[in-house]
């Protein structure tokens, strides 16, 4: 059985489309040995846990600095309306 | 029951007779740490394999010679002992980690990560924690650059939690206040099926994030306090009005679980591809290996087997020893020090078609 699966995979492996390979592993991933599945199961999980930590750290910096931006705003917006208290100062003397 | 659960319940006992005299008023001995000695790694056969296994990583495969064949000269033992620290460490590393991959944790990382998650739902989280729990031994031990791979991504994973609570209701609170619109709202003025539709819309807010985090917002502070015109102030009021609804929008794309808005948003913020930079082998690499495989002689692995059983301390099981030295032969003869998924995949073929021409010509 488990020679079987890795002689297929070597079929689909050397027809050379990764995504058709990829699907094959993940479709047949009981019929590989404990040792093999479990190597394939942390390899694919690793990989995900390390594209995902990635993409986070740049997700996060993006909203740290939307919301540090969004203060500042609001800052902005404190002064305009500071400066037309002002004006209608000036205009009411 | 592995080496970890095996040495967990030997301190767990130990500290529990210390328990018992402390609790006699008798004298206590010190309670004995992970810290075996390299005569008890190598008389267990389990940890004896793995210590071959450290020793082959580490490129001293003469000195694992030497030990098995017991003709250590008089300054590998320095070396050793440096080794069997290194080696302990590294199995004290895999137990810190193995508390993330119980079946309860598993789940918060899944909640962290949505490649993750998705693995987790195919294999099932039961599988998913055993392939770890079992592989992170060796996996510490023999891949070392790989387990940190794994210790890394999960900290920051962990971390990103913390940071993302906090965050997460900053930004629903934003969204709430200046009624910035839904994602879904967005969506309706693009095709969402349209991949350069989506990339227009994010690239017009991150222009404008960019642009104020690079020095926008002092400007607009500088031209309020110049102006002394209420037509001057309408206009800074909508320029600031318009970049606070194009920082909301990107802030509320920034919680969305469409998996495409998502990774276009990902693609701009993105800083670095971390397995682009780690030696990962790809697709691509699988047919150089395929070479590699086919062009090696009887004699290369003749040689190379006798490097292997040389290098073990404990050969106990021919058989096995053999299988594990396909896929280790495999290994390195086609993707050198590059690990990944495709590396395992193809090793698993590697290893059964040199088996296949070369087994019978083994000793």
């Amino acid at each position: 059985m488990t020679n079987d699966i890795v002689e297929r995979l070597q079929e689909v492996v050397a027809a050379g489309d990764e995504a058709a390979a990829r699907e094959f592993v993940m479709q047949h991933l009981h019929e590989f040995s404990d040792e093999d599945r479990r190597a394939i199961i942390v390899s694919l999980a690793t990989e995900a846990l390390s594209r995902d930590a990635e993409e986070i750290d740049g997700l996060l910096s993006l909203q740290e600095n939307g919301v540090k931006t969004v203060h500042a705003l609001e800052k902005i917006q404190e002064k305009i309306d500071d400066k037309r208290r002002l004006l209608d100062i000036k205009e009411s003397i | 029951m592995s080496i970890i659960e095996d040495r967990q319940k030997i301190r767990q006992e130990a500290e529990r007779a210390k328990r018992q005299t402390e609790q006699r008023g008798e004298t206590v001995e010190q309670a004995p740490v992970f810290d075996p000695t390299l005569q008890e790694i190598l008389s267990n056969p389990e940890e004896s394999q793995l210590f071959g296994s450290y020793l082959e990583h580490e490129k001293k495969g003469d000195l694992g010679a030497r030990l098995a064949k017991n003709e250590l000269k008089p300054e590998d033992l320095e070396a050793l002992e440096s080794d069997r620290v290194q080696f302990v460490k590294r199995l004290e590393a895999a137990k810190r980690m193995e508390g993330h991959f119980a079946e309860s944790a598993i789940q918060k990382l899944v909640d962290a990560s949505p490649r993750f998650r998705k693995i987790a739902n195919v294999v099932g989280v039961k599988n998913v924690s055993e392939a770890f729990t079992k592989h992170l031994v060796e996996l510490s031990v023999a891949e070392p650059h790989e387990f940190m791979q794994i210790e890394r991504a999960i900290t920051r994973l962990i971390e990103r939690q913390k940071r993302e609570e906090r965050l997460q209701k900053e930004i629903v609170e934003i969204c709430r206040k200046y009624k910035i619109p839904s994602v879904r709202e967005y969506l309706k003025a693009v095709d969402s099926d349209d991949p350069e539709a989506l990339k227009k819309l994010v690239a017009k807010s991150m222009g404008r994030l960019e642009r104020f985090v690079k020095g926008r917002s002092g400007e607009l502070e500088e031209e309020v306090k110049a102006a002394n015109k209420r037509a001057k102030l309408d206009s800074l009021e909508a320029w600031a009005k318009d970049d606070l609804e194009e920082v909301g929008r990107l802030l509320s794309i920034s919680l969305t679980n469409n998996d495409r808005l998502r990774s276009t948003l990902v693609s701009f913020s993105k800083k670095e591809d971390v397995l682009a930079k780690s030696p990962v082998a790809t697709f691509r690499d699988v047919r150089i290996a395929e070479e590699a495989w086919e062009s090696l002689s009887e004699e290369e692995v003749g040689e190379a087997w006798e490097t292997y059983k040389k290098e073990r301390p404990a050969m106990t099981d021919v058989k096995k020893e053999k299988e594990g030295f396909w896929k280790v032969f495999a290994r390195r003869s086609g993707f050198g020090a590059k690990s990944g998924f495709w590396s395992d995949v193809a090793t698993m073929t590697g290893a059964a078609s040199l088996a296949g021409r070369f087994e019978s010509k083994l000793n």
